[in-house]
Order: structure tokens, then C-alpha cells, then sequence
């Protein structure tokens, strides 16, 4: 069944998604840029699967939205690290 | 909501695995967040990123907690708090990038600030009429000795120490500035020691999106120690080029390309070819045909290996050619150069056409006077014998007679018969008296000195030339006086005498007319006659040989004495011949 938060959330993340079109010639120049962008994009595949997971293959999608989050994560602590490093390196 | 499976069971071990790894990672960012203490991070971003990294650990920890069945309180608040998670990402990204462009601005200032502040050249910036000066860099304080601040103060302060000369040249560039023109302007400042500075100024208008002029931008630039040198090489050219256009030597310079680089006024006068139409051209069109191989293998030669030959630096005679095709002998010296890495060699050259002719007529005048030396031993050598005939046959030979006719009469007086023996001797004796005057007089004509040159020629004329020639003759004389040196009567006196006897020999004429007149300070005498006359150009050039040596013989008389010789005469027109000789001079 879907849920009205998880619309919401996807609304939202496809608005942030068109933020990062409209100033990626600038965010590409911030410190480990495709990180933060990789980590934006599968936080969107995890939000969209998480919408398609009460329409079809219910289990699958689940599994996937939560191996995104994992991923997610991950990244986004990566590129914490990354902006701290370069930061400390100036 | 918790599914009670085996496949359930397994899904939810994969989720909360995940959700567990994504907590794990985001907890130790959070960390890091927390405890960095560097300065350079904004708080806003700090803040922000905390935000987003907190909204992500709560999802993923009542994630955990949802499906390993440990709490299902954290659901609901979880999944609304997932809402947040875009609008966070929003919100640190462009808080990142407000600080990117923020740092981006500051390096682009500081590396302005350190370019401006450290070049030599003074940069300023202006607004659109230069009523404000929005920036100058410190180098102005140090050219223009005054401070930034009264330049900040008075944006038009710069041009108190501009030279009078000057201002009105920077006035117009200020006006050219008003218009949005680019502006390049040379001018001095006149310093508060007096020193003068050259100053190289660029003003460029600065126009936003509409293409309005909004703000004006220069440089200046001290250029003091360009332009002494400027001056200096100027100076230096201009002396060189002053040389090189007043020599009275062709001076010539090609490259390693063998052609004409340089051709100054005298080559162009020597070879009657202008500069404009040398310059670039091959030198074969100056030198003649049997030359111009010879010298291309030559330049070939010495462009490509920097070996001369024995020519360079030796002074040469070789023949040139002018633009109407004649050939004249020129001395030539050559030298070799290198300007930039680029060989030349200079070709100073001179015409020598009058010199050779010079010389030959020395060698000439060599040759004729090793003859007139040679005629003058000769022509002793027969005035010798002439003499000794003279004595020998007349006078000793009248005076041995006169001897035997006194034995005779020593012979007679016994007998008584004198009378007529002394007669005899007596005769002998006038005759030997006759002779022995006129040698004297063909020596040295005593008339001459006893009654003058004028009296000693008429004399002379009736005597000698009508008298034993039966040619008619008139003597004429202006009646002035004509005081000379005895050195120039004499000369003046055998010269006349001379022409007479080549009247007499050659002319084949049957009057002659001798004319004495004073012009000025000098005497002038025509021996004019009506016979066949003859070329003098034909006498000129037989002046070289023995063939004309009586007339060579005066003139170089006459020269010696500071006269002259003219001759006009024509073949069957008669002959007219001008002695002039200077008279002395009255005190």
C-alpha cells in the first residue's frame, strides 16, 4: 500500500535531483562532488523503490530500497570524510 | 508491519543488515561532525550536515528497530522523518556551494591583490568618468613619489606632476577615456628632485552586459630606462645613418640572402640607381656580366661556411657597371658583420675613374718628359756640333789664312810689295768677325736685351724670315708697356723665334703676322700665318712622341714660366698661335 510519506519523500527527492541538474556545473567543482551526487542518486533509487515496492514484487523492492539506504549511508559518510580531509588539508 | 516467514525472516535479516551498516557509517560521520574543531568548516554547514546526517541516522535506526522487532515505536516517527532527508540534502548543497563561491571570490581577490601589489607597473581601476578611483596599486607611490590616499582623494591628482609639455597630450587621452576609447599615451613627470620620468600609460574601458561602459581600467608603466635607451640607439642610427648618407664612398651591405640590404646616396649617385629599386635586388645588376658567377659562388661560399677568402678585408679593384651599361673601375673593401644570428657582409666602394686617369696622364707626362730629356741631349749634342762646324770651318779656317797671308807678307816686305797682302788679311779677318757675330747672335740676341722683346721680334722678323725666306711679314705692337722679367723675354723671345722657323719649315706660307699686345698683368703674342695649316687635336695627341716636341717643348716653357700656349688652326685655313706669358708687375 502506499503510503503518503513515502510520495512526499519522492516528490521532494526528485525536486532536490533537479537542484543538482540546475547547479551541477558548480557542484562538480566541490570536493569528491561524484560521491555526494552518487550518494543523492541512490538515496532516490532507495525512495522510488520504496513507492514501487506496494505496487509489484513487494519483497524485492524492499530488499533494494534498504541495500540503498546501506549504500547511502556509506557514501555519505565517505564524502564527510572527504570534506573534513579536504578542509584540514588547506 | 512484521511477516511471521522464512522468506520474511531473510528479507528483513538483508534489511536490517543494511540499515545497520547505513547507521554503523552515518554514526561515525556524525562523529566527525561533532568532535572537528578546524576553522575552516562554517558553522551553518557544520550545522546543516549534522541535520542531514542525524535525519538519516534516526530513519535508519527505527529502521533497525522496525524490522528486528525490537520496537515499533520509532515507525511512524521515522517514516516522517524520512521527509526531511531531500530537503536537507537541498540545504547542504547549496550551502556548500554559497561557501565554494565564497572561497572561489577570495582567492580571486587575494590572487589579484598579490599580482597588483607586486608588479612594477601601477594598476588602477576606475569608475565609468574617473571622478572615483576605485583601486590603484602601490607601485604609484613609487613612481609617481605620492601617496594612494591622495590619488583616492583626488583622482586627478596624477596629472599635478605631468611636464607642461605634456598635459595637453594627457588631456586628450582623458577625454578619449570619457569616450570609452582605448587609450596608449607616452608622457614624462617631473619629480619633486626635477628628475623627469618617461611614463607608458594603457587605459581600457571595462562594459558590463549592455555594453555600457561601467567602470575603466590602466596600467602605467615607467619606461624611463627603455627610452634612454630608446634615445641613445636612436641617437646612434641617426649618427650612423648621417655617416652612411654624407660619405662620399658607396657603402653596400647584403645578407646571407645575397641580396641588397643597404644602398646610401653615393652608391646610388655611382651606379645611377636609386635605393628603392636596390634594395632587395641581387648585386649583379652593378658588376659585368663575366663577374657575376664568380661573385654568387663567392657569397654562396661564404654565407655557408663563415669562411672567407682572401678577399674579405682587402682593398680591391674591380669594374662596376652603371645603369646606362658604362663600366668604370671602382676600389672596393669588404668586411663581414652578424646583426641577430644573421651574417652580412659591407661592400664600401669608390669610384677611382678619375684617379686612374690621373695616373695615366702621370705616366704619360713620365714618357714625355724621359723624351724631352733625351731631345734635349740631342738637340745639345747637335747645337755642339753646329758650333764646332761654325769654328771649325769658318772662323779658324779664315783664321789660318789670315796667319799664312802674314808669312806671306813677312816674305814680302823684303820685296817691298805690302799693300796688297794686307788686304787680303784684312778681309779674312772682317769675314771671321761676321761669323763670329752671328753665332753670337744665334746664341743670345743681343737686341733683346739692348731694345726690348718688341724691337729684337720686328728685327728678327724682317731679318731672318723675309729677308732670307722673301716670306712677307708685319709686325704690330699696342705701343703699351710690357715690362718682363729677363727669364720671360728670353723664354718669350726663343719660343716666338720658334714658331717662326716652323712657319718657315712647315707652313709653307707666304706672310706672317706677328701681333704683340699687353692684356692686364700679362703679354700677348700671336704668330698668325696664312699657310696649310694643320689639326691641333692630331698635334695634341703627338705631343706623347717626338713629332710635335717644338710646340710640346713651348708649352712646357711657357708653363714653367706661368704662361700659356693656344692654338687654332685648321687644316689649309692657315695657323694662328697665342703665347701668353705674365709681365712684372709695376711697383
Amino acid at each position: 500500500m502506499i503510503q503518503q510519506n513515502e510520495v512526499v519523500t519522492l516528490v521532494l527527492g526528485v525536486a532536490a535531483l533537479v537542484f543538482v541538474r540546475l547547479y551541477y556545473s558548480q557542484i562538480r567543482r566541490l570536493p569528491c562532488a561524484c560521491v555526494v551526487v552518487a550518494a543523492l542518486c541512490v538515496s532516490m533509487v532507495g525512495w522510488v523503490a520504496t513507492n514501487v515496492e506496494a505496487l509489484v514484487w513487494g519483497k524485492f523492492f524492499q530488499v533494494v530500497e534498504h541495500l540503498c539506504y546501506g549504500c547511502c549511508g556509506v557514501l555519505v559518510a565517505v564524502w564527510s570524510w572527504c570534506v573534513f580531509r579536504s578542509r584540514a588539508s588547506r | 508491519m512484521v511477516r511471521i516467514s522464512v522468506e520474511g525472516f531473510a528479507v528483513n535479516s538483508i534489511v536490517v543488515v543494511c540499515d545497520l551498516v547505513a547507521l554503523l557509517a552515518i554514526a561515525l560521520a556524525m562523529a566527525a561532525v561533532c568532535t572537528y574543531r578546524g576553522r575552516t568548516l562554517p558553522p551553518i554547514i557544520r550545522a546543516l550536515l549534522g541535520g542531514l546526517l542525524a535525519v538519516k541516522l534516526f530513519h535508519s535506526f527505527s529502521n533497525v528497530m522496525e524490522y528486528s522487532g525490537l520496537s515499533t515505536v520509532f515507525d511512524p516517527v521515522g517514516d516522517y522523518v524520512e521527509i526531511l532527508e531531500p530537503v536537507f540534502w537541498v540545504f547542504v548543497l547549496y550551502a556548500f556551494l554559497q561557501e565554494a563561491a565564497k572561497r572561489s571570490m577570495e582567492e580571486s581577490e587575494l590572487r589579484f591583490r598579490q599580482l597588483a601589489e607586486n608588479i612594477r607597473e601601477v594598476f588602477w581601476l576606475a569608475n565609468a568618468d574617473g571622478s572615483e578611483m576605485i583601486y590603484i596599486s602601490p607601485a604609484y607611490e613609487q613612481i609617481w613619489g605620492r601617496s594612494c590616499e591622495s590619488l583616492y582623494a583626488q583622482p586627478r591628482s596624477f596629472m599635478d606632476v605631468v611636464h607642461p609639455g605634456d598635459r595637453q597630450r594627457v588631456l586628450a587621452g582623458l577625454e578619449q577615456r570619457r569616450k570609452g576609447e582605448l587609450v596608449q599615451i607616452e608622457y614624462r613627470i617631473v619629480q619633486s628632485d626635477r628628475t623627469i620620468k618617461w611614463i607608458s600609460s594603457r587605459v581600457f574601458p571595462i562594459v558590463d552586459k549592455t555594453g555600457r561602459v561601467c567602470r575603466v581600467a590602466g596600467i602605467a608603466e615607467d619606461i624611463t630606462d627603455r627610452k634612454g635607451v630608446e634615445e641613445t640607439l636612436s641617437r646612434n642610427e641617426n649618427l650612423l645613418r648621417t655617416i652612411i648618407n654624407a660619405t662620399r664612398d658607396a657603402m653596400i651591405a647584403i645578407g646571407d640572402d645575397g641580396l641588397i640590404s643597404l644602398f646610401n646616396p653615393a652608391a646610388e649617385q655611382m651606379f645611377g640607381r636609386t635605393r628603392e629599386e636596390m634594395i632587395g635586388q641581387s648585386l649583379d645588376v652593378l658588376m659585368p656580366a663575366e663577374y657575376r658567377d664568380r661573385h654568387r659562388e663567392y657569397v654562396r661560399s661564404y654565407f655557408a661556411t663563415g669562411k672567407p677568402d682572401g678577399a674579405m678585408g682587402r682593398t680591391l679593384e674591380l669594374p662596376g657597371v652603371r645603369r646606362d651599361g658604362t663600366v668604370f673601375a671602382m676600389e672596393i673593401s669588404l668586411s663581414a658583420g652578424m646583426v641577430y644570428e644573421q651574417k652580412f657582409v659591407v661592400a664600401v666602394a669608390r669610384d677611382i675613374t678619375e684617379r686612374k686617369k690621373v695616373e695615366g696622364e702621370l705616366l704619360e707626362n713620365r714618357a714625355r718628359l724621359k723624351s724631352l730629356a733625351s731631345e734635349l741631349s740631342v738637340a745639345e749634342e747637335r747645337e755642339r756640333r753646329r758650333l764646332g762646324g761654325v769654328l771649325h770651318d769658318k772662323v779658324s779656317q779664315l783664321l789660318v789664312i789670315a796667319k799664312m797671308k802674314l808669312e806671306a807678307i813677312r816674305q814680302r816686305i823684303a820685296d817691298g810689295c805690302v799693300e796688297t797682302g794686307l788686304d787680303e788679311v784684312t778681309d779674312s779677318l772682317d769675314q771671321a768677325i761676321d761669323d763670329a757675330r752671328t753665332l753670337t747672335f744665334d746664341m743670345s740676341y743681343p737686341i733683346l736685351y739692348e731694345l726690348g722683346f718688341e724691337a729684337a721680334v720686328a728685327e728678327w722678323l724682317a731679318d731672318e724670315v723675309e729677308g732670307k725666306h722673301g716670306i712677307a711679314t708685319e709686325f704690330e705692337d699696342d705701343g703699351q708697356s710690357k715690362p718682363m722679367d729677363s727669364d720671360v723675354r728670353a723664354v718669350l723671345f726663343r719660343d716666338v723665334r720658334e714658331l717662326l722657323f716652323n712657319v718657315v719649315r712647315h707652313s709653307k706660307a707666304n706672310k706672317v703676322k706677328v701681333s704683340v699686345a699687353r692684356a692686364g698683368e700679362q703679354i700677348r703674342v700671336a704668330v698668325e700665318d696664312n699657310g696649310v695649316g694643320f689639326d691641333p687635336d692630331e698635334v695634341a695627341s703627338a705631343f706623347s712622341g717626338s713629332k710635335a716636341f717644338g710646340l710640346f717643348s713651348i708649352r712646357e716653357r711657357l708653363g714653367h714660366i706661368g704662361g700659356s700656349l693656344q692654338i687654332k688652326s685648321a687644316a689649309g685655313c692657315g695657323c694662328k698661335v697665342t703665347l701668353t706669358a705674365p709681365l712684372k708687375k709695376e711697383s
